[in-house]
């Protein structure tokens, strides 16, 4: 019995000195197809990891709502004794805290996972073949099912509160996706610096707790200069922030400015960053 | 299908001794790929050196090849180029198949997962679809045999287990070319010799087989042509049987001093002779470090006398991987020497029919006065040498038979 032909094995592969040398579209065709092809091994990564998290644990999955939890718990107190003055939210407070958690782990756990994809997995580079996307995406993977069984617990928060959200919250996950482009295209760069320096992934850690208090999670969107300008337009969550706020209780998009840049700046990333992993690649299994 | 093939032309791939300068040399690259179209790989930097260097070859469908060498000289590195995780600084390679790498068994395996889990996602590593995996599973934990614990986390399986479930995810994936790194060596003897015949079915296929191994003799049965690599370099790339000795040959030759062992505490301090190197040669007088079974064998042993010695005993000992065969020496064989007058004296002995099965042995030489315990020098273990096809002997020796049948 011959193994089937498939389009990985009929064609005739070259590993030579700087062999990515196509450009253009037909570079973006060839990682896009690459990472289809690939696609059950993303899916296989992700079950893996996710399956195996919480196998010796008693608490399991309710880990995940924990740390969004207590950081609720805790503002809610500092917010009710006026310890900090935070400004009135457009949301009850407690589901304030909550949504912008959700969003705000998404990217920061995303990027960290993805920061140490690489590295966790370095055995496996060093023996075996195939696209090094593959371990960001499924690192991604596992914090996008983070976020989604959060969405019960959510649920909850509301009824609790007795707040009930606009239709277009519908439109969150539409809203939600260049937020994961943005994250797909840091993750790789950090990724990769991380795999050579492991000085990355600290600095990371350091930043992404000053981005943090620097994003509209725990109070509401600065509107006087210049705070509103560093926080809502030069933070490129924020953006994504405000419009999740904007698509629970407005229904429209109040600040589509800041929105616009973290698309477009998301975008900007992902190109660049897929485009830098991908030209770096195969440079990585031997610095590992 | 159209067919299956590897070429390597001028492949060379450097490595840096620190990790430090590696680190940066890594920055460097990278800038330099981000910013131009090529980096200047074909200088070495400070601290760098060639792993592998200038290796050319061709392999077609159904060649079985060997690599050997000496640790270090760049195996693995050759491996992991041909399978395209590592990607050469200078020439190409060329590969058409799915390539299938026995490099570190159960990659991918996670040690909270279950038997049965894990072979689901180290079959999707290796390339397989699920569908595939579906219908193969059965067959993989049969081989594995590990039937009981399929559903047992990896990380409470032995080393033999866990071994034994990559062996078989990975050979389930009918590769085209498989690349095998010193991995057969796992498991008890009834499981190695089931790889080995997994290997040959692979090879039956018509499917491309590397493999690594520092057992000769498994080199000498699986294939037919090796390579063999030392400091990087190609030394040699032809028939196995001449290139294994020509191997051990080198071998023996970069060993300068002899080994220091055991015995050494109890010789002389001044010898009253010792032993030069023992060599040995086939029916033609061909130095060889191989010889058939059952073929004649001609081995040379001189030494150097600096006194006169009474009663001399010389003596050679073989020993196969884990037992000692056969001690054969002057006096046993009733040979009775009265004395030995300085100089250089050359021993000659001849085994008409070398009756020991395929396998590695090694051999130890001996010099004593009187009695074969009463020792003057002695090289433990220093000669290797193998026994090769037919293969038809297995067990510790090699019995010569009669056979007849009758019906009564």
């Amino acid at each position: 019995m011959q193994p089937p032909v498939t389009k990985q094995n009929s064609r005739i592969r070259i590993y030579e000195p700087n062999y990515i040398k196509n450009t253009g579209i037909r570079a973006w065709s060839d990682m896009v197809n690459e990472l289809i092809e690939y696609r059950e091994l993303i899916w296989r990564l992700m079950v893996r990891d996710i399956s195996a998290r919480y196998r010796q644990s008693v608490l399991g999955v309710f880990w995940s709502f924990l740390t969004p939890l207590f950081i609720m718990g805790i503002f809610v107190v500092v917010k009710n004794n006026k310890i900090i003055p935070i400004g009135d939210t457009a949301l009850p407070y407690p589901a304030y805290v909550f949504i912008g958690q959700m969003v705000w782990l998404l990217f920061s756990q995303g990027l960290t996972s993805a920061a140490n994809s690489l590295i966790s997995s370095g055995s496996l580079l060093a023996k075996i073949n195939f696209p090094k996307e593959v371990l960001i995406i499924s690192a991604i993977g596992q914090t996008i099912f983070d976020f989604i069984i959060r969405i019960p617990l959510l649920i909850i928060i509301f009824l609790w509160v007795g707040f009930i959200p606009k239709l277009t919250i519908l439109f969150i996950p539409l809203i939600l996706l260049p937020l994961l482009l943005l994250i797909f295209g840091l993750g790789l760069l950090l990724a990769m610096f991380n795999a050579l320096i492991r000085d990355v992934g600290n600095a990371l850690n350091i930043l992404l707790s000053v981005l943090m208090f620097a994003s509209p999670i725990l109070y509401p969107p600065p509107t006087t200069w210049p705070l509103n300008f560093w926080i809502n337009y030069i933070n490129p969550v924020s953006g994504f922030l405000i419009a999740v706020y904007d698509l629970i209780a407005v229904g429209y998009l109040t600040n589509s400015g800041a929105y616009l840049y973290a698309l477009i700046f998301s975008v900007f990333m992902l190109f660049v960053g897929w485009r830098i992993f991908h030209l770096i690649e195969h440079k990585i299994a031997e610095r590992i | 299908m159209d067919d299956i093939f590897i070429t390597a032309s001028g492949v060379s791939k450097k490595y840096c001794k620190s990790l430090k300068r590696s680190m940066l040399y890594g920055i460097q690259d990278i800038i330099k790929n981000i910013a131009g179209p090529g980096v200047d790989d074909c200088k070495l930097r400070r601290g760098e050196f060639w792993a592998v260097n200038d290796v050319s070859f061709e392999l077609q469908r159904g060649e079985c090849v060997g690599l050997i060498g000496p640790n270090g000289s760049g195996k693995s590195s050759l491996l992991k180029l041909l399978n395209g995780i590592l990607i050469p600084d200078r020439g190409a390679i060329r590969v058409k198949g799915r390539v299938g790498a026995l490099i570190e068994l159960g990659a991918g395996f996670h040690p909270m997962l279950t038997g049965r889990e894990n072979i689901y996602v180290n079959g999707v590593i290796l390339g397989m679809k699920k569908s595939d995996l579906d219908k193969k599973f059965d067959e993989i934990v049969d081989f594995a045999e590990i039937h009981e614990f399929i559903d047992s986390p990896v990380k409470h399986y032995s080393s033999g287990m866990f071994a034994r479930l990559g062996f078989a995810v990975a050979v389930h994936c009918e590769p085209d070319i498989l690349l095998v790194d010193e991995v057969l060596a796992v498991g008890d003897k009834d499981f190695q010799i089931k790889c080995y015949q997994k290997i040959h079915e692979i090879k039956k296929k018509g499917a491309i087989i590397i493999i690594v191994s520092h057992n000769e003799y498994t080199i000498c049965d699986l294939t037919q042509r090796c390579l063999y690599i030392k400091g990087g370099k190609l030394r040699y790339f032809g028939p196995t049987d001449t290139g294994v000795s020509f191997y051990i040959k080198e071998m023996l030759e970069s060993r300068s001093a002899p080994k220091i062992n055991q015995m050494s505490g109890i010789l002389p301090i001044v010898k009253k002779a010792t032993l030069c190197e023992l060599k040995f040669y086939d029916q033609a007088e061909i130095e060889v470090s191989f010889v058939e079974s059952g073929q004649e064998l001609r081995a040379v042993l001189e030494c150097m006398i600096y006194e006169e010695l009474s009663a001399p005993v010389f003596g050679i000992n073989f020993y196969g991987e884990n037992n000692f065969i056969y001690c054969a020496n002057t006096e046993y064989e009733n040979i009775n020497l009265e004395k030995c007058t300085p100089g250089r004296l050359r021993i000659k002995i001849r085994f008409p029919h070398f009756h020991l099965p395929a396998g590695n042995y090694t051999c130890s030489t001996v010099i004593a006065e009187e009695s074969p315990a009463n020792l003057i020098d002695w090289h433990d273990r220093q000669y290797k040498f193998i026994v090769g096809r037919p293969r038809n002997a297995r067990g510790s020796i090699k019995l010569e038979t009669r056979w007849e049948l009758d019906s009564v």
